[in-house]
């Protein structure tokens, strides 16, 4: 029965309903939309990271660590014989990491120089250019389209590279552009230099070796000194850092939450005012506090409800449409530092809606509830003379 | 005339606290109503008439004295206990109507079917019923906002009556009438006090009001100054 009557005065609410449920529903899809858009970039950027950087997984040599240019003198080694087999097969491809220092129009830059098989498919990158260099480029290279733009460097373009080789010596020469690839993984771009694998393993004299090996489906167990690295453990930075923004913005759909919600509280608390009549003359009619809480409950829940349908009418149709076509926000994803393509898809999953549906539903029924608190206290006789407020 | 007493007060006092004074609405109320009456609390505005119908009511609690309503002490009554008496056994009118805006006139009948439970069917029969006694079957589907207060009243009365409650408190239900209109509504409840034998309860300080009751009940500033029968009750207009 209470039910019944609640959805009767939100009906006859009319205006008051109207804008409620609105402003509820725009926050509902706000809520779901910016977690479905975090959600997609991640799946977005770990997919990118996937097929251009970490394939299914690695195995690093010792002592390699991206993150120590100085660690790499030693950072390579033979492969074991069943990974050796592997890339034999297909399955996984080397790379060889070496430190350096590139003179391009005669400036000094660091640079890791990475050696590849060209022909290689483990990862969404073609270094065809590489296999492809006429005999009369001596030693052939090529840089990611980030790269090139940094050091202001176009394919034909020469210049010097001086690094140490594993016997300990100086070197230099000369090397030539001779291709861009693209890549949406800005660590496989910014400062790297890409050989072909066995330029790379003879100027520096350590053929058939490696600094890691990637793997196309899932790398073999650890052995020996090679560790094997999972795409999780290799992406944990991107995980982080989404964390952290989603709680950024967690905090951002909260503030718009408390201030549709002050909305709703707001539209109750005066309706209860003008309502104050009405409450004394259900009391008169028999109806105990109790059942007066209840029906603005119910009153505030038939709100939720009816706005988390609102939502999923027109929300739906565009949560379809959004994860067809994308959105695109006119800037490419490196000015967030993140490997994205400029097109961002919003990943939907029921369990952020129910959950944006959930808490909202909640904090509605709270806050339609609030402005009564006042009738339990209340005899009867003051209500309905109005004496309460 | 009476035999069975519905409410049974004595000594009551109510008192409001105003500023740091204490202010006696109502003192030392000595009040018996039995079945089937068609009383009046009769003084001027102020005398506490409201008070004592909302004690009698249980819609508020005396400060003192003994009240006790069918039969039941009221002050032994919890909030729950004095609302679901109100449910089932009492009837209410307003003077300025209280209808409930949102809801249709069936609608506003049906309410305390509603909150008793009642099944459909005997709703519908009864609000039926209930606005065929006031004369406002025809206007089942209306809203409150486009009924003459006259209309809006009577409706009131079906609200009040569809229970079929034993006692009906009715606070100044003419004030805001024309004449004609004030004994249209007293005729039928007269009518309706004769045929169910509920007995009613008025607070008023309308002669026409008056003109209709068997019993008066004077106050003045919180007393009782006289509690006397009338003869019947004058003839309905028209
Ligand atoms: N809640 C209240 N607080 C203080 N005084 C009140 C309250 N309710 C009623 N009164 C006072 O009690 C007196 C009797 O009121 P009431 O019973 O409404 O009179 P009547 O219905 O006869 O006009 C009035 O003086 C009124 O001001
Ligand atoms: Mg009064």
């Amino acid at each position: 029965m209470i039910f019944q009557l609640a959805l009767k005065n939100l009906w006859a609410g009319r205006l008051r309903t109207w804008l409620n449920l609105l402003v509820l529903s725009l926050t509902l899809g706000t809520m779901i939309f910016i977690q479905a858009l975090m959600e997609g970039t991640l799946e977005q950027m770990l997919k990118a990271r996937m097929a251009e950087e970490v394939g299914g997984g690695q195995l690093w040599f010792g002592p390699y660590d991206p993150l120590d240019p100085l660690s790499l003198e030693k950072a390579n080694g033979p492969l074991p014989p069943e990974v050796a087999l592997a890339v034999d097969r297909g399955e996984a491809t080397v790379v060889l990491a070496l430190f350096g220092t590139a003179y391009p129009q005669g400036r000094m830059t660091s640079v890791v120089l990475k050696g590849i098989n060209p022909n290689q498919s483990v990862l969404a990158l073609s270094f065809a250019p590489l296999a492809q260099a006429p005999p009369s480029v001596a030693l052939p290279v090529m840089v990611g389209e980030r790269m090139a733009k940094q050091l202001s460097l176009a394919v034909g373009d020469r210049f010097t590279l001086l690094w140490r080789a594993q016997a300990g010596a100086f070197d230099a020469l000369e090397v030539q552009l001779v291709g861009l690839f693209s890549t949406q993984v800005p660590s496989m771009d910014q400062g790297q230099l890409w050989f072909r694998l066995e330029d790379l393993q003879r100027m520096n004299g350590t053929a058939g070796q490696a600094s890691l090996v990637v793997f196309r489906h899932h790398p073999p167990a650890s052995q020996g000194v090679w560790t094997a690295k999972s795409p999780e453990t290799l992406m944990q930075d991107s995980i982080e850092m989404m964390a952290t923004k989603s709680a950024g913005n967690r905090l951002f759909y909260l503030l718009l939450l408390m201030l549709s919600l002050l909305a709703v509280f707001d539209s109750q608390a005066l309706a209860v005012f003008r309502r104050r009549k009405e409450v004394g003359t259900l009391m008169a009619l028999g109806f105990s506090n109790q059942k007066i809480l209840a029906l603005f409950l119910a009153e505030g829940m038939g709100l939720g409800l009816l706005a988390s349908l609102l939502t999923l009418a027109w929300g739906w149709p565009l949560a379809g449409y959004l994860v067809r076509e994308g959105l695109d926000f006119g800037v490419s994803g490196d000015s967030y530092g993140m490997a994205l393509s400029s097109r961002f898809y919003p990943a939907f999953s029921a369990q952020m809606v129910l959950e944006s549906f959930g808490i909202v539903n909640l904090l509605v029924s709270l806050v339609s509830f609030l402005p009564l608190r006042k009738i339990t206290g209340l005899s009867p006789a003051d209500a309905i003379r109005g004496n309460w407020l | 005339m009476a035999t069975e007493a519905l409410i049974q007060a004595k000594g009551l006092d109510k008192i409001y606290p105003v500023g740091d004074q204490q202010f006696y609405a109502l003192s030392q109320v000595d009040f018996t109503l039995g079945a089937g009456e068609f009383t009046g609390l009769v003084g001027p505005s102020g005398s506490g008439k409201t008070t004592l119908l909302n004690l009698v009511g249980v819609l508020d609690q005396p400060s003192h004295g003994d009240l006790e309503v069918f039969g039941r002490s009221a002050a032994r009554l919890s909030a729950q206990e004095a609302a679901s008496l109100r449910a089932q056994s009492i009837g209410f009118i307003f003077q300025s109507y209280n209808l409930l805006p949102v809801y249709t006139v069936f609608e506003n009948v049906e309410l305390p079917l509603l909150l008793l439970g009642h099944p459909a069917s005997q709703r519908r029969k009864w609000v039926a019923e209930a606005l065929e006694w006031v004369g406002m079957s025809e206007k089942s589907r209306e809203r409150p906002s486009r009924l003459s207060g006259g209309q809006a009243q009577r409706v009131a009365i079906a609200r009040a009556m569809v229970k079929r409650p034993s006692l009906v408190l009715a606070d100044e239900p003419t004030a805001n009438l024309d004449s004609e209109n004030s004994h249209l509504i007293l005729s039928t409840l007269a009518k309706i006090n004769r045929e169910t034998g509920a007995s009613f309860l008025f607070s008023t300080h309308d002669p026409k009001v008056i003109g209709y009751l068997r019993r008066q009940v004077s106050l003045k500033d919180g007393r009782i100054e006289s509690d006397r029968w009338l003869g019947e009750p004058g003839q309905t207009k028209g």
